[in-house]
């Protein structure tokens, strides 16, 4: 048995665990390894006072001082943001829409539909193009933000203009704008499942 | 337990529905627990009726967002948390200090000095170690409802679980 194994069985359980004696294997490696040994022994110290700390009781009592502050308030506010659940939807909806509709305003005419058929060698240009675009974008302070996003995300579709088989199929700019605005929502979805949940009103 | 939890609900919805009196059931049910819970995580004895108050208080105004289909109690962990939070930090920016005890005059036992010192310890744990350390450990939660009152997955409580006990031990080893 490795040292860490050792630990992993015998220091790392749950606290009722901890409590029992060790399995005749690890006893014999805490006989046999004394840094092991030493540092069960510190666990099972710790575990010890742990214990000796959950069973000292702390009791008050406030309910008099509490319903007497009570009277004084209003009745408990049901009104709440809404929770994750419904949020993540309304956002992916709302940034799915601000896209398509971005898109939409940036490239009114037939820009986004020359990018969309041009040529596999006409790709360097195009992005050429789109770099330009982005900087003109960036110097533009008003639309700043949206040009910045629309920007990026016409670059990372120009991979796509090498499957121009795929663009017989694609009826229309409509299309396009959805696919883009999915990717993106998608993106955002996937933000914000690592953010934490909104916090409720109080 | 089930018989608990029903009888949590039952006073929640009546208390949500006007009736504020039965929050009571609530507080004479949970003080007890709420003021282990407040004195684990380092707030002195003294203050414990305060912070203890102080909870019921956020709890009773957030009533509101509670959802009645899930449990209560993990629900009350966790406001229960953000409130202790809220009120030491406030503190911390009044030069707060944890309490360990009453003043050294006072003569301590060898058994209440060690628990001083673990308090203390817990104390200099960070947060993100030491609140699912005292739910589990202390307040004898399972990872699950840790996880719940936390507001974590049930994987992330069991690393930080983990780590915390070794932060512990480090701590008080150094004694």
């Amino acid at each position: 048995m490795t040292c860490r194994t050792f630990r992993q069985r015998a220091m790392e359980s749950s606290p009722a665990a901890a409590r029992q004696a060790l399995a005749p294997e690890l006893e014999t490696h805490r006989r046999a390894c004394p840094r092991c040994a030493a540092a069960w022994t510190a666990d099972r110290e710790l575990q010890r006072q742990l214990d000796r700390l959950r069973s000292q009781s702390v009791t008050v009592d406030v309910r008099s001082r509490v319903l007497a502050r009570l009277r004084e308030m209003p009745l408990p506010d049901a009104a709440v943001r809404p929770a994750r659940k419904v949020a993540v939807p309304a956002l992916i909806a709302g940034a799915a829409l601000a896209i398509a509709l971005l898109i939409g305003w940036h490239f009114p005419g037939a820009e986004l539909a020359t990018a969309w058929q041009l040529a596999a060698e006409q790709v360097p240009q195009w992005l050429a193009w789109a770099l330009q675009s982005l900087v003109r974008s960036a110097l533009a302070l008003a639309r700043l933000a949206g040009a910045l996003l629309l920007d990026t995300a016409l670059m990372l579709i120009a991979p796509l203009q090498w499957v121009r088989q795929v663009q017989s199929a694609l009826p229309d700019l409509l299309l396009v704008n959805g696919l883009m605005a999915l990717f993106l929502a998608t993106a955002v979805a996937a933000l914000l499942r690592r953010l934490p949940a909104p916090r409720r009103l109080s | 337990m089930a018989e608990r939890a029903r009888s949590d609900r039952e006073a929640v919805c009546a208390v949500r529905a006007g009736d504020r009196e039965r929050f009571e059931e609530i507080v004479a049910r949970y003080q007890s627990m709420l003021a282990s819970l407040a004195y684990r995580m380092g707030i002195a004895r003294g203050d414990l009726e305060d912070v203890v108050s102080e909870v019921f208080l956020r709890l009773y105004q957030r009533l509101g967002a509670y959802d009645p289909s899930r449990p209560f109690f993990p629900w009350l962990y966790s406001v229960a948390l953000h409130r202790i939070r809220d009120l030491q930090r406030r503190a911390a920016r009044q030069a707060w200090r944890p309490d360990v005890g009453p003043p050294a005059v006072e003569p301590r036992g060898p058994d209440l000095v060690e628990q001083d010192q673990l308090r203390l310890a817990l104390a200099q744990l960070p947060e993100r170690y030491r609140r699912p350390l005292v739910l589990y450990h202390l307040e004898e939660l399972s990872v699950a409802e840790t996880a719940a009152a936390l507001d974590l997955p049930e994987g992330s409580v069991k690393v930080q679980l983990l780590r915390g006990r070794r932060r512990l031990r480090e701590l008080m080893e150094r004694k």
